[in-house]
């Protein structure tokens, strides 16, 4: 059902000419990429034409056309069905229960536990789209002077999308059924367009005066539209008749509209003395379409300068081993709107229905659909950044090193909150400017590339560290996030690390039933009385002889200490060979995959978990006991029992490519290669994937393992071609 | 022409510039806004409808129906009985340590304060919308009897709770009022409420099902006799009696048929209807009640106890043992005319050949004539064996989908045979013992129950075992068992669970059922962990207690 192999097919032509009139570049490329499961594909043909006309010397146009069209099947998500189905079920039902009339009744329901049959849903898959897309660029640039630039641009992308679907009939348990077949179809298309207007002046004064200045305005629109039909009771068994006309029973439709805007005036000034002296200020004043009236609009100004230290004459003595060195430092805001639309408002869901009546009848009814927040306004990201840029020796080595701070101010945020809020999205969640938070942190590069004869290398390697801290949130208590289990595994407070782990410090297993009567606090109060041998033992910290609130604390922090990429490249003669690694260290994962260790729910377990779980003295501190339902909260109370070391480091692309000789190939071109993603990882986690959990969620609630789609290792072999 | 393009450029820029705050304008579209909401009585029509969806949130069961079948599960009446599937029941049936991530509990939780909310909301714009007055008054008293209700639902299972009272009040730092403040709060809406609302008879056809003077009065007698304040509470009831809206039906059969929904003995029902799948209007307990081995696709949860049955029978009381159980092996349902399509079900667990069917001949003594003339509820995969009949529907009333939130069946919150066993106590408590003993015999006279002449003791006692056999499964049992006062000094709940509780000594004890003693998928020592101070209330959702960062503070005992 899942492969551990998946076909990625890639194929591009490109070609490109053209003289001083004109200018133009095609290419045209093919992309076929199965997923890892028995159904499910992406297959993209993408155009993309590029040109470009003077017609005098002051006027110039220019149009870029990308128009594409993908097909794909939905891929399932079933990772984590599939991990939880349990062994002992055979994926069918013995073959004299099968019903002939519909096949997809003769899976077996699962003996043990709720899951659905993983190998069942993925039988009933018939889920296909298509899109069509064109990205288009049209610009008109003028040069009334040589000084003088007047540019606008009108990009323009848009959308088709067709989705059609079949949901089966089925019945494998009265949990597990479906009793209407429904076919549908869902249309949607967009038309995003992005309008940017600018006057750009641009001169040099006595020589050494060098004044860039610009002026503009741009307008941003981003429209969606959608309609969905779709109908029950399709006769028959025939694919033919998988259309919604073909449907004889209930019949649904849903369609909307969502809008956006965005607006903005800017204006720059750069200025440099003798490519010495570096000067940029900026303002931009930015409207958005997602806040109410009186807070649509904000300002954001940034100042730079630079010193170009190593044209200055009382260098000049360096210049045999300094080539280039530059001093930066930079001050700016600028503004983020990355929220759904129309959150400030209050709105009604007109869904729902009651019912009334001596004669039941069905009465359209309204409840709160959201409520909105009327005071979100823009964040405000400040930004203060110090930077050195410096090459040696030739060109060989470079350096760049990069100190900054980063200071989010009325961070958009949705907040989880009190249920007695009565707000209806989950988790009472509302999305407000939460407060502030600092990231400060520092960016280290090197590079050296070299030959020996025929032989060239290079190597780069890339050093980074932040910390990231919540300055201030508003409101009385932490932000607390990530759900998953009973309580909310994550906290940030005032002036802490965010998004770090709090919960309860386990300490080992109890071997025995000694151990679980010596766990006391002072007064001989036993602190965890429902434990048995093979339980965890959580710490009681504020040593009140019970586990509670008090007794939590920061068990882990999943952001970095260190992030380390390294690449290296060689060539010899026609073969060249290019390695790229990567890694973090220092950061915790919260493996809430362990959960299924515990069996809880019937559900699978880990392999070799019945020899990896305490089933007798000295036979595991980490993994508790088996039970059936686990008294002592081993899999439902947050503690640290769950937090891993996420450390890794990972050969993320191998590719090894041979160009074959001018003399064998003439005016052609050809090298062949092939190339190695993600081959291997060096971690100590013990989770499918280290890498993927820092990509979930937000940066207020990361690192929690959730069993998602993980890295796939890729395998490519190329050809390249060029005449 | 450089000219030309530069003051049209200029020109573009500028229009859209002067009219962008028009551009920046995007409402939200295809939802109504709550600003400009509440503008004519159609939308407040609608909105009240809203509040009443609340209830049980449709037909949806894992939000309020999930918790209200919990509450008999928590009690001598119902097992939590899928004995085939992990549940989330156990956590608080079975008085386990984990009860606080009970995930149910939290679910209902936001639910009722949801219903809360909208509530507020509704009481603040409807007295402003400008429409007919008097339906004006009604609506708003229908709603403030809504949230009484709803915070009446938490009360009865949490104790004291934040009393919630304007839209969009802050949460942050807000505190448990007390049982007492939220109670008495509860009793004053309930008041205003009865002194608007029309009487059952006074609505018109199309409008059955919506909150009456009755239904307000009801509760409210509920919420006083749950505090013990017994004179107040015989008055508010004596009140529904003596205004002659309800009588009991005749046959105690037709009290929970579908045909029978919105009767002249219920006061308060949750509407429910079927809508096919396009709207979810109907009930969810039948289906998360049902039978797991069919007919139909039951999922076998909240099955009745042998101990309630022993109740039934010690009562000699036959009619409502069979309107209220079904068992199995059983040769009829009461009011079911297909009978024979339960007993082709049987085929459901293998043939009559089959070494399942031979080992529980041996296990139960059954014979063959089990198989083929009785209806097998599944030992191996039902706790007790038994289902309930109060939410059964009979195949000839089953809508085309026999699925949640598809049943026709109204769920009946408050009904009259409740009122008059309520008086009685009531009376008993207040010492009158002839109005106690006229109600009481009132409802035993419906299943030809002989007339009880006791008084004292022996006559409250007769009306709480009398509670108990009326009105089994009907989200009453649980409250009783927590505020019944026994000669011991301690609540009934207290005698019934815990190491030494009736309940618990009969299920471990020599005379057990067989079929509960056989199938111990549902643990049998339920009640053991039972704990006197802490099992009295519900635990508040951990989730609120974390999040309350130490404002809203836990029920004793966690």
């Amino acid at each position: 059902m899942i492969n551990k192999t998946a076909l990625v097919q890639n194929y591009s032509l490109s070609v490109r000419g053209g003289n001083e009139k004109y200018l133009y570049s095609l290419s045209v490329g093919y992309y076929k990429n199965n997923s890892q499961y028995d159904y499910g594909y992406w297959d993209k043909i993408n155009v993309r034409l590029n040109t470009e006309y003077n017609f005098t010397n002051w006027l110039k146009a220019g149009l870029d056309i990308a128009p594409n069209l993908e097909k794909w099947e939905n891929t399932p998500e079933l990772f984590s069905a599939a991990m939880s189905m349990d062994p002992t079920t055979p994926v069918f039902r013995p073959e004299s229960e099968w019903d002939a009339a519909n096949p997809m009744n003769n899976y077996q329901r699962s003996y043990n536990n709720q899951e659905w049959n993983p190998a069942a849903s993925l039988a009933r898959m018939d889920n296909k789209s298509t899109k069509l897309q064109v990205l288009m660029n049209p610009f008109i640039q003028v040069q009334p002077i040589s000084q003088l630039t007047l540019r606008t641009q009108f990009g323009v992308n848009a959308w088709y999308q067709r989705n059609d679907y079949y949901d089966y009939a089925f019945h494998i348990d009265a949990l597990e059924q479906n009793t209407k077949d429904k076919v549908g179809r869902n249309y949607s298309d967009a038309l995003n367009w992005t309008w940017n207007n600018t006057v750009t002046y641009m001169d040099t004064f006595a020589e050494k005066h060098n004044l860039t200045a610009m002026v503009g305005f741009t307008a941003e629109r981003y429209a969606d539209w959608e309609g969905k039909a779709a109908r029950q009771d399709v006769p028959g068994q025939s694919d033919l008749l998988h259309e919604v006309n073909a449907g004889t029973g209930d019949q649904f439709a849903e369609g909307k509209s969502t809008y956006q805007t965005l607006a903005s005036v800017l204006g720059r000034v750069m200025y440099n003395f003798d490519s010495r002296y570096y000067l940029t200020a900026s303002i931009r004043y930015d409207g958005s379409s997602k806040f109410a009236k009186g807070n649509k609009w904000a300002a954001f100004p940034s100042v730079s300068a630079a010193w170009r230290l190593s044209e200055e004459p009382f260098m000049e003595d360096a210049r045999g081993w300094l080539n280039n060195a530059k001093i930066r430092l930079g001050w700016g805001k600028v503004g983020n709107q990355a929220i759904n639309p129309g959150l400030f408002l209050s709105t009604l869901d007109n869904s729902v229905n009651y019912v009334f009546g001596t004669v039941s009848s069905r009465y359209p009814s309204a409840i709160i659909g959201q409520m909105g927040n009327p005071n979100l306004k823009w964040e405000t990201v400040e930004d203060i950044d110090f930077g050195i840029d410096a090459t040696f020796l030739n060109n060989r080595l470079n350096l760049t090193f990069d100190v900054y701070q980063k200071t989010s101010h009325d961070m958009l945020y949705a907040r989880q909150s009190l249920l007695i809020t009565g707000n209806p999205q989950w988790m009472g969640a509302i999305t407000q400017n939460i407060g502030e938070m600092r990231a400060r942190g520092w960016e280290l590069s090197l590079g050296w590339n070299d030959h020996v004869g025929d032989f060239g290398y290079n190597v780069g390697v890339q050093l980074s560290g932040v910390r990231n801290r919540g300055i201030k949130f508003s409101g009385d208590g932490p932000v607390l996030a990530g759900d998953g289990l009973p309580e909310s595994i994550i906290q940030n407070e005032d002036g802490g690390l965010i998004s770090r782990f709090y919960g309860y410090q386990a300490d080992g297993l109890f071997q025995n039933w000694e151990e679980v009567y010596a766990h006391t606090n002072e007064h001989g109060t036993l602190i965890q009385p429902d434990a048995q041998p093979g339980d965890i033992r959580f710490l009681d910290l504020n040593h009140d002889g019970k586990l509670d609130q008090a007794d939590k604390k920061y068990i882990g922090n999943p952001y970095p200490d260190l992030m380390l990429g390294v690449n290296i490249g060689l060539d010899w003669k026609g073969w060249d060979f290019l390695a790229n690694f990567y890694g973090t260290f220092g950061n915790d994962v919260f493996n809430l995959q362990k959960t299924r260790y515990s069996g809880a729910s019937g559900q699978n377990v880990y392999r070799g978990t019945l020899n990896e779980a305490w089933h007798g003295e000295g036979t595991s501190n980490d993994i508790p006991r088996l039970s059936y339902n686990d008294l002592n909260q081993n899999y439902s109370r947050v503690s640290s029992f769950f937090v891993e070391d996420g450390s890794y480091f990972r050969c993320k692309l191998l590719t090894l490519g041979y160009t074959f000789p001018e003399k064998w190939m003439g005016d052609f071109n050809l090298r062949l290669y092939f190339s190695a993603q993600n081959l291997f990882t060096f971690t100590k986690y013990k989770g499918m994937d280290p890498e993927r959990p820092l990509y979930d969620g937000n940066v207020l609630e990361t690192g929690i393992d959730r069993a998602k789609y993980p890295t796939p290792k890729t395998f490519l072999f190329g050809v390249d071609f060029k005449f | 022409m450089k000219k030309t393009i530069f003051s049209l450029a200029a020109l573009a820029g500028l229009t859209l510039f002067g009219s962008c705050n028009d551009f920046l304008t995007e409402d939200v579209r295809g939802q109504e806004n709550l600003d400009t909401y509440f503008e004519s009585e159609d939308e407040v029509n609608t909105y009240v409808g809203g509040c009443y969806f609340q209830i049980a949130k449709g037909g949806g069961w894992w939000q309020v129906y999930n918790t209200w079948l919990m509450s008999d599960m928590t009690t001598d009446d119902m097992w939590d009985g899928n004995t085939t599937q992990d549940d989330g029941y156990q956590d608080i049936t079975h008085f386990m340590p984990n009860g606080q991530s009970s995930g149910i509990l939290q679910n209902f939780w936001g639910a009722r304060y949801q219903g809360i909310t909208s509530c507020n909301l509704g009481l603040e714009r409807i007295p402003q919308v400008n429409m007919d007055e008097k339906l004006r008054d009604i609506r708003v008293a229908e709603v403030r009897f809504l949230r009484a209700f709803f915070y009446f639902d938490l009360v009865r299972n949490f104790g004291g709770v934040p009393l919630m009272l304007t839209y969009g009040e802050g949460a942050e730092g807000k505190e448990r009022s007390s049982q007492e403040e939220c109670y008495k709060f509860i009793e004053d809406e309930l008041k205003q409420a009865a002194a608007v609302l029309p009487q059952r008879s006074q609505y018109a056809a199309a409008d059955m099902g919506r909150a009456t003077r009755g239904a307000a009065l009801g509760i409210l007698g509920k919420v006083q006799l749950y505090q013990g304040k017994w004179a107040e509470a015989k008055e508010t009831l004596k009140t529904i009696i003596d205004e002659k809206e309800y009588r009991l039906l005749d046959n105690f059969g037709d009290v929970w048929s579908v045909k029978y929904n919105n009767s002249e003995e219920s006061i308060f029902e949750v509407q429910q209807m079927y809508g096919g799948d396009a709207y979810s209007l109907g009930g969810s307990l039948t289906v998360v009640t049902g039978c797991r081995n069919g007919v139909g696709d039951g999922w076998s949860w909240g099955q009745p106890t042998s101990d309630l049955e022993n109740a039934f029978i010690a009562a000699g009381d036959t009619e409502r043992l069979r309107w209220t159980i079904i068992k199995t092996a059983c040769t009829e349902i009461a009011g079911e005319t297909q009978f024979n399509k339960f007993i082709e079900n049987n085929s459901s667990i293998g043939a009559i050949t089959d070494q399942k069917f031979q080992d529980y001949k041996k296990t139960f003594g059954w014979t063959d004539e089990v198989y083929t003339t009785g209806y097998i509820i599944d030992p191996a995969q039902h706790k007790s064996s038994r289902i309930i009949r109060k939410y059964f529907v009979p195949l000839d009333d089953r809508p085309e989908i026999y699925n949640t939130d598809k049943i026709p069946l109204n769920h009946r919150v408050l009904r009259y045979a409740d009122v008059l066993l309520m008086y009685a106590e009531a009376c008993a408590e207040s010492k009158d013992d002839t109005q106690a003993r006229w109600a009481l015999n009132e409802v035993r006279k419906r299943v030809h129950l002989s007339e009880v002449t006791s008084s004292g003791t022996t006559l409250r006692d007769a009306i709480r075992d009398e509670r108990r056999l009326e009105l089994a499964f009907e989200q009453c049992r649980l409250y009783d068992l927590r505020r019944w006062d026994c000669e011991n000094g301690k609540k009934m709940m207290c005698n019934v669970f815990g190491p030494d509780g009736s309940f618990v000594k009969y299920n471990t004890g020599a005379n057990a059922d067989m079929y509960e003693q056989w199938n111990q998928g549902e643990p049998s020592d339920k009640g053991t962990r039972f704990q006197e101070n802490r099992d009295l209330l519900y635990p508040i959702p951990l989730y609120e207690i974390q999040h309350s960062n130490g404002a809203i503070l836990q029920n004793p005992g966690w």
